[in-house]
């Protein structure tokens, strides 16, 4: 109870702080994005007269939200991390008794919360056009099933970033990079067992079992790459990227010895 | 060696690569106001990490009110503050909010922690400035914040780094006297590091010189204020270059410092007989002859020179 409020003393601190007019702007950016998107197509584009608009919003909501979701959290959660410890606050930080530790976790849940407020707006706005559209068969519904899966995602991808911003804290932009390239976009595309390992691939597979969308190509040929698993183990997979991802960031923080620039 | 110990060190070494911070350091630092001195480079912001836990000794063992750096450095932090010399405020908060932040940090509940951080701003003599986004505070403000932030976990230790750089003089004597009342008052230890000796004269009860990564001095000021032993400090009035130069010719040793004034290492009824006698016959009028006392300029000058002797 008081390792949380302590947690949460530092998300709340890390949030007031971060409350910037250019993070704010940027934040408004990233949400308007995906609604904007889906707005201009919806009134320009053929797509409505042809009736496909409904496949373009499951590819806005999925893909491009999710864009959003990981750019803010490239933007934030490393960023949190690794300007603590290279600035000359992570001093003040580390020579609390319980500061490392709490400074990791609550500047995760500050980036998680951020980024879950970027999509929050983002799936709103979206989901309100196409509901005026009559594109979902059940609107809150599919609302709130995208909440639930961007609240994972957010989640998830702030523990990996924070790890990252821990472990590689003096080239933490390239290593966070670095790691959207790979496990985001080349590894969750290959049709092998490496795929399975990503974060990405636990997300879809959730979010394509709730929401019932398919890509494309359709179910079957997904399926014969990706064969069905329980959804427990998903969750199981999620929670534990999550845990591992923390623990080795934390670890890291209290265990490592930061020196500064004339020490090493 | 002081009585009780408060913080002990043993043998403490810490490399960087080649480089070595410090070199077998043995410390005893009791209660009260301990003032580090050295110049740069000498290991006093090593010695201070160490104590913070932020780096481990590469040998040796440290301990701080009994409690081993290693293996209890959670519970070494809840009994010290630290003051660090950077400027190491959080943007975008304001000074109280960054007090209440660091008693957060410390595991005091919000309330308590907000009720803390008010008293405390009061003792440091912040006002309604307090209010205000830390980036537009002066120095002195923000040194008071940190000291403020340090404080605010009542711990029994604080360590101050640099304190007083960048005060005026009356933000200083402020500060030092706020020590002063902490150490007489709330029974506080505080160990200084610094490099402005009147703060240490004025200040501490015992000092530290380092050099090189060793220890160089270790002592309490009284002791050090005393008159050395067998010295003499002659003040003549114009000519001590021509007192100087009989003295080398009656083979009296002694050494003339920067401001004049001659320091002899003999102290018999014979040297100052032929003090007079020399005084006499060259018509110089001495202004005062006396046992000579070890300034802690001079202590801390002849143990920076002993060490660049010993390297060169």
């Amino acid at each position: 109870m008081i390792a949380l409020r302590r947690i949460l003393a530092v998300c709340r601190y890390e949030l007031e702080r971060s409350l910037t007019p250019q993070r704010i702007m940027l934040a408004a950016v990233l949400a308007l994005f995906p609604p904007v998107m889906l707005g201009l197509v919806t009134y320009y584009s053929e797509l409505a007269r042809e009736g496909q608009i409904g496949a373009f919003f499951e590819f806005v909501l999925i893909f491009l939200v999710g864009i959003v979701c990981l750019l803010a959290l490239l933007l934030w959660a490393s960023t949190n991390v690794y300007s603590e410890l290279e600035e000359k606050t992570w001093i003040y930080v580390a020579c609390r008794p319980y500061g490392r530790v709490a400074m990791i976790g609550g500047k995760c849940l500050a980036a998680a919360l951020s980024a879950f407020a970027v999509c929050f707006t983002a799936i709103t706005l979206s989901v309100a056009i196409g509901a005026r559209m009559n594109v979902f068969e059940d609107a809150i519904r599919s609302w709130l099933t995208l909440l639930a899966i961007f609240g994972l995602a957010s989640l998830t991808y702030a523990a990996v970033f924070s790890m990252i911003g821990a472990l590689f804290y003096r080239r933490a932009m390239v290593f966070s990079a670095g790691y959207v390239v790979l496990f985001e976009l080349v590894f969750p595309n290959l049709p092998a067992l490496i795929s399975k390992f990503t974060v990405r691939y636990h997300l879809q597979e959730l979010g394509l079992r709730w929401l019932g969308w398919f890509l494309p190509q359709g179910e079957q040929a997904y399926r014969d790459v990706y064969p069905a698993i329980s959804t427990w183990i998903h969750w199981v997979a999620l929670t534990l990227i999550i845990g591992l991802c923390l623990t080795i960031a934390c670890v890291t923080v209290v265990y490592r010895q930061f020196l500064t620039a004339d020490e090493t | 060696m002081q009585s009780t110990n408060l913080i002990l060190l043993r043998e403490v070494t810490k490399q960087y690569r080649k480089v070595t911070a410090l070199d077998r350091v043995d410390l005893d630092i009791g209660p009260g106001i301990t003032g580090l001195l050295g110049p740069n480079g000498a290991g006093k912001s090593t010695l201070i990490k160490i104590l913070l836990g932020l780096v481990r000794p590469t040998r040796g063992t440290a301990s701080i009110l009994g409690m081993d750096l290693r293996k209890e450095g959670r519970a070494v932090r809840q009994v010290v503050g630290y003051v660090p010399e950077d400027d190491c405020y959080i943007p975008g908060l304001t000074g109280v909010e960054v007090v209440r932040f660091a008693a957060s940090l410390s595991g005091i509940p919000a309330v308590e922690g907000l009720r803390r951080a008010h008293e405390i701003l009061d003792y440091c003599g912040m006002k309604q400035e307090r209010y205000r986004t830390i980036e537009t505070y002066s120095t002195g403000m923000r040194q008071k914040i940190k000291f403020a932030a340090a404080l605010v976990h009542d711990p029994q230790l604080l360590i101050l780094d640099e304190p007083t750089s960048g005060l005026d003089p009356e933000e200083r004597e402020a500060l030092l006297a706020r020590v002063r009342h902490l150490v007489s008052t709330a029974n506080k230890s505080v160990l200084i590091s610094t490099h402005i000796l009147p703060d240490v004269q004025t200040t501490c009860q015992h000092v530290i010189i380092l050099a090189k990564g060793q220890v160089r001095l270790s002592q309490s000021i009284d002791e050090l204020n005393r008159p050395a032993s067998g010295m003499l400090t002659l003040n003549v009035l114009g000519g001590s270059e021509t007192f100087a130069q009989e003295l080398r010719a009656a083979n009296i040793a002694h050494q003339v410092t920067e401001t004049g004034e001659i320091r002899l290492t003999e102290n018999g009824a014979a040297v100052r007989e032929r003090i007079w006698q020399i005084a006499r016959a060259q018509r110089l009028p001495i202004e005062a002859l006396r046992p000579a006392k070890n300034s802690l300029e001079q202590v801390f000058l002849s143990a920076v020179q002993e060490t660049t002797r010993a390297d060169s």
